[in-house]
């Protein structure tokens, strides 16, 4: 019986808890990196322009600003010759977007697991989004961001998420 | 009864079940989304609709109701079976309410258009009787072999005519449901179990296992 309350107990310590508390995570270490990419549903073509910030130690995408979503917290670590980070952006419209990814020789791969739920069901969907650093790219600050996606997620604009 | 009239019949017959398949091809398509997050709401609000749609649909004789959900489950997925069933639980109700309050004199008077003499005739004995007396004239009058065995145990009879493949050519679960409720030989709490239990099987056993029949 213990056990399964801790086992409960555990699962519901949100993810960002978790990370700050992992020793092997920080924060901070891609902060003014942007980079250019596409993305899509994993296991099929990357069809979405997108781009994704680094700032103040929070990071978003401009497709995902567009759609709602706002910026979040990031954590690192280094790992096989380069940095790992994971961070969730959410939107109370369109659910929560789960990064973890990869930043490696100016290039970054991130799988991008996507939730929703509905009084009916849950929605569970991978995505990838791969990019290249683009040097001296012009980014609003996350506030900013954050002030964008306030409004877009009740009114979407130009969200092709 | 004459040529024409069968042929009018064959007619009625047929259109109903392809208007029925295509009604339920339009509500197919309708949920054919590739849902990420810059549709989602959009994809709710359809799901939302096409449910509503799905629901008074399938309460129509003749429109392949389980067809409708099994699509909907292949484009939606297996979490998508609590709402089906809900939906065609919600259905099979409102046809059998509806069979309940129409008069029996009007079927009789729909089976005399229709050229059924004897069915308008039984429709007529059947309607003054309560459901004991029913029963008694029913088995009275059928073929000895089968009638009465079905009559008996009807509520089984009724589960299996739901799960029946191809029950289209009956009437669907929304004409089988709106049938038993013309009837009067089924009582609202037995009937609502028999559905309940009738229409669980198949939206289980993709909701556990994420198969497709």
């Amino acid at each position: 019986m213990a056990r399964i309350l801790m086992a409960l107990v555990f699962l519901a310590v949100p993810i960002r808890t978790a990370l700050t508390a992992d020793p092997t995570f920080s924060s901070g270490a891609l902060d003014g990196m942007s980079f250019v990419g596409k993305l899509g549903p994993a296991g099929k073509p990357l069809d979405r322009d997108d781009t994704v910030y680094f700032r103040d130690g929070q990071f978003w995408s401009m497709g995902c600003v567009r759609c709602g979503f706002q910026p979040g917290a990031y954590y690192v670590r280094s790992a096989n010759g380069g940095i790992e980070f994971q961070g969730v952006l959410e939107s109370i419209e369109r659910g929560r977007l789960s990064y973890s990814g990869t930043v490696s020789d100016g290039r970054v791969s991130a799988r991008i697991n996507w939730r929703k739920d509905r009084w009916y069901w849950s929605i569970d969907k991978a995505f990838w989004f791969e990019g290249t650093l683009e040097e001296g790219i012009e980014a609003s600050s996350a506030e900013q961001a954050a002030r964008l996606a306030a409004v877009a997620d009740s009114a979407p604009q130009d969200c092709r998420l | 009864m004459n040529p024409s009239r069968i042929l009018l019949l064959a007619a009625l017959y047929l259109g109903l079940i392809f208007g029925g398949a295509f009604i339920g091809q339009q509500l197919t398509d309708l949920v054919a989304f590739d849902i990420r997050p810059s549709n989602e709401p959009e994809v709710h609000g359809a799901i939302m609709t096409c449910t509503a749609a799905y629901i008074l649909a399938s309460a129509i004789p003749f429109v392949p109701g389980a067809e409708i959900g099994l699509g909907m489950m292949l484009l939606l997925g297996p979490r998508i079976a609590v709402l089906v069933y809900g939906s065609m639980v919600a259905a099979l109700m409102i046809a059998y309410l509806i069979g309940r309050l129409i008069p029996p004199a009007a079927t009789a008077r729909a089976f005399a258009v229709l050229g059924l003499r004897r069915a308008r005739d039984l429709s007529l004995d059947l309607a003054p009787l309560d459901t004991g007396a029913r029963l008694r004239l029913l088995t009275a009058r059928a073929p000895r072999r089968i009638v009465p065995f079905l009559l008996r145990h009807r509520y089984l009879a009724l589960a299996l005519a739901f799960n029946l493949p191809g029950n289209t050519l009956l009437g669907g679960g929304g004409g089988i449901a709106l049938a038993a409720g013309l009837t009067g030989l089924y009582s609202p709490g037995g009937y609502a179990l028999t559905v309940v239990l009738a229409v669980l099987p198949v939206p289980l056993m993709i909701f556990l296992t994420g198969h497709h029949p």
